[in-house]
C-alpha cells in the first residue's frame, strides 16, 4: 500500500462489514499522549518539535513494522495529497497543514494511525468497520502500551493523562461511533435522538453540515467527558447505547416502507437514477443521493450493490481523492463531470 | 407609581430601608436614582455569572493565582484562558487550584480513575490510580467498610510521597 493506492482503494474501515453494518458504518478511538519532560505542541520550539518527530517515527518505522511503509511528513506533501489523508480520516483537517514537524503514520489497512505533533505529541487512532469497539479497544490500548514502553508520558496521579487541552485531560480517550440515520431523519424523529443523548452526556453531530441538517444522514455519537471514569466504563456507556439508536432506526425503516412505501421507493429508485445517469454531479448531491442508494439496498428494494462499492463511491468522489484520481487539479465544474463519470462506471458493473 | 423625587416618569427603582424600627420605603426613577447615586444591582444572566466564576478570580486567593507564572513554559494563566491550552505538563501543578473547578464544570468530575502507563516513575502513581477506582466500585457497591480500607491506604501513600 503506497499514496499512489489511495485513488483507488479504501481503508478497512470503509469495506462495509462489520457488525450492523447496515446502519452502523465505523468505530473509532482515540487516544491522546504527550511525551513527559517535554513543551507541549503550541509552546515548544520547531527544533524540539522536529525531535519528537525523529524519535517517535524512527520508532514506529522501525521497531514497529506495521508503520513502514505509510509513514509521511506533512510538509513532503503536496496540498493534494494532505487532503486525500483528510477525507480518509487519517489526520484531521488542522494536521493538514505543510509545517515540517507534522507527520503522520499509518497501518497498511488503514485500521490504526498516529498523528505526530497536532494538539498533542501523539494523537492515536483505531477505526474499524461496523459495531466493534471491544475490539477497537484493545488494539489501540495494546499499541498505546507499547509506544508507552519506550517513551514516557506525561501522566499526572490525580489527573491522568495530561494534555494540551484540559477537555481531553484523563483518559485523554474520545470515542465515537459513525451511524447512517436516513429514516430518522425522513420522519423527523432524529431531534429525539439528539436529545436523548444529550441527556445522558454524549454528543452527537453530523458528520458533514451543521446541526441537524447532516449531509448524507451520517451522525457521529461520541463522548464528551474523558475525565472521572475508566476507559471501559466510557466505552461501555456509547456500546450500551447505541443498540438502542439502531433498533429505533430500523423500526423508522420499517415504518417508511409501510406506511408510505410508495412514496419511499419512489425516492431510493430516483436517486439511483440520478447516479447512474447525470452528467453533473457535486458533492453535496452525491452524499444525498448515494445515503439513499444505501438505504435503498439495505432494506433490499434496490439491486444488490456491495457496502463496498458504494463506500468507494462515497471516498473517492470526494475532492481531494478525485484530483488524485484523474492526475491533476480540476475546477469545480470540472471535478463534478469528472465525479459524475467515475459513479457512472462504477455503478454499470452492479446495476 | 410615580418617583417621588421628579414625580414626573414612573419609579423602577424601589428601596426599602429599616434603620432601628423605623422602616422607610423610596420609590425612584432609573434617572433620579442614578442621580442619588444608589448603585442598582442589575439583572445578572447565568450566562454571565457563570463566566465571571470562571474567568474572574474573585477572592484575593484567587488573585494571587491568576498571577502565577509556569517555571518550565511561562505561560501565565490569562494566556491559557485566551488560547484555551496549556504549554506544558507542569501547568497542571502550577496552576492546580484554578484547574480543579474547571476540570469539575468540563468533565463533572476531578480525578483520573482509568489506566496508567506501565512507566510511572515508581510505580506509585499507577498504584494511586488503581486504588482510586477500587475505592470508586467498592462505594458503587456499598461496601463501606472495604472503601473505608482502601481510602486511608490512599492517604497514607498521598501523605508518604508529601513527606518524602
Amino acid at each position: 500500500m503506497e499514496l499512489s493506492d489511495f485513488g483507488t482503494t479504501v481503508g478497512e474501515w470503509l469495506t462495509g462489514d462489520g457488525p450492523e453494518s447496515d446502519i452502523v458504518v465505523s468505530s473509532r478511538i482515540r487516544l491522546a499522549r504527550n511525551l513527559a519532560d517535554r513543551l507541549f505542541v503550541s509552546r515548544a520550539a520547531p527544533d524540539q518539535l522536529a525531535d519528537i518527530e525523529s524519535q517517535v517515527g524512527t520508532f514506529l518505522r522501525q521497531s514497529d513494522g506495521r508503520f513502514g511503509k505509510l509513514y509521511f511528513r506533512l510538509a513532503d506533501l503536496g496540498e493534494v495529497d494532505r487532503y486525500v489523508l483528510v477525507e480518509r480520516h487519517l489526520i484531521s483537517r488542522e494536521h493538514a497543514s505543510p509545517e515540517p514537524y507534522r507527520a503522520v503514520a499509518a497501518s497498511d489497512d488503514e485500521r490504526l494511525s498516529i498523528m505526530i505533533n497536532e494538539e498533542d505529541h501523539l494523537r492515536m487512532q483505531v477505526l474499524r468497520s461496523g459495531m466493534r469497539l471491544e475490539e477497537a479497544w484493545k488494539e489501540i490500548d495494546d499499541l498505546d502500551t507499547k509506544i508507552s514502553g519506550l517513551f514516557k508520558f506525561a501522566f499526572h496521579p490525580k489527573w491522568g493523562y495530561l494534555t494540551a487541552c484540559p477537555t481531553n485531560v484523563g483518559t485523554a480517550m474520545r470515542v465515537s461511533v459513525m451511524l447512517h440515520l436516513p429514516a430518522l431523519v425522513l420522519t423527523r424523529e432524529i431531534e429525539k435522538v439528539f436529545r436523548a443523548m444529550g441527556k445522558i452526556n454524549l454528543a452527537v453531530r453530523g458528520l458533514y453540515g451543521e446541526g441537524t441538517q447532516a449531509y448524507g444522514d451520517l451522525y457521529q455519537i461520541s463522548n464528551q467527558t474523558s475525565l472521572g471514569k475508566p476507559e471501559e466504563k466510557i466505552l461501555g456507556n456509547i456500546d450500551s447505547v447505541v443498540p438502542g439508536v439502531i433498533a429505533y432506526e430500523r423500526k423508522a425503516r420499517q415504518h417508511i416502507l409501510s406506511a408510505t412505501r410508495v412514496e419511499t421507493e419512489d425516492r431510493l429508485y430516483r436517486a439511483l437514477g440520478m447516479l447512474k445517469q447525470a452528467r453533473l454531479l457535486t458533492s453535496e448531491e452525491t452524499m444525498h443521493l448515494l445515503s439513499a442508494v444505501r438505504l435503498g439496498v439495505a432494506v433490499g428494494t434496490l439491486p444488490k450493490i456491495p457496502p463496498q462499492a458504494i463506500n468507494e463511491i462515497f471516498l473517492l468522489t470526494q475532492p481531494a481523492h478525485l484530483q488524485k484520481l484523474v492526475g491533476r487539479t480540476l475546477s469545480a465544474q470540472e471535478r463534478d463531470v469528472e465525479r459524475a463519470s467515475f459513479i457512472r462506471n462504477r455503478l454499470a458493473a452492479y446495476v | 407609581m410615580l418617583c417621588q423625587r421628579c414625580k414626573k416618569k414612573q419609579a423602577s427603582v424601589h428601596m426599602t430601608e429599616i434603620v432601628g424600627e423605623e422602616k422607610k420605603e423610596i420609590h425612584l426613577c432609573d434617572q433620579c436614582a442614578q442621580e442619588q447615586g444608589l448603585t442598582i444591582k442589575g439583572q445578572v444572566s447565568l450566562a454571565d455569572f457563570l463566566a465571571g466564576l470562571i474567568k474572574a478570580p474573585v477572592t484575593q486567593e484567587m488573585a494571587r493565582l491568576a498571577k502565577l507564572q509556569c517555571p518550565v513554559c511561562g505561560i501565565n494563566y490569562v494566556e491559557f484562558q485566551s488560547k484555551g491550552r496549556f504549554g506544558c505538563a507542569r501547568d497542571y501543578d502550577v496552576f492546580d487550584k484554578l484547574i480543579e473547578p474547571l476540570l469539575e464544570k468540563i468533565h463533572g468530575a476531578t480525578e483520573h480513575v482509568g489506566k496508567a502507563p506501565p512507566l510511572g516513575g515508581d510505580g506509585v502513581q499507577a498504584r494511586l490510580v488503581t486504588l482510586r477506582r477500587k475505592l470508586k466500585s467498592a462505594v458503587d457497591e456499598e461496601k463501606y467498610e472495604e472503601a473505608a480500607g482502601i481510602r486511608d491506604e490512599i492517604r497514607r501513600i498521598e501523605e508518604g510521597e508529601s513527606g518524602a
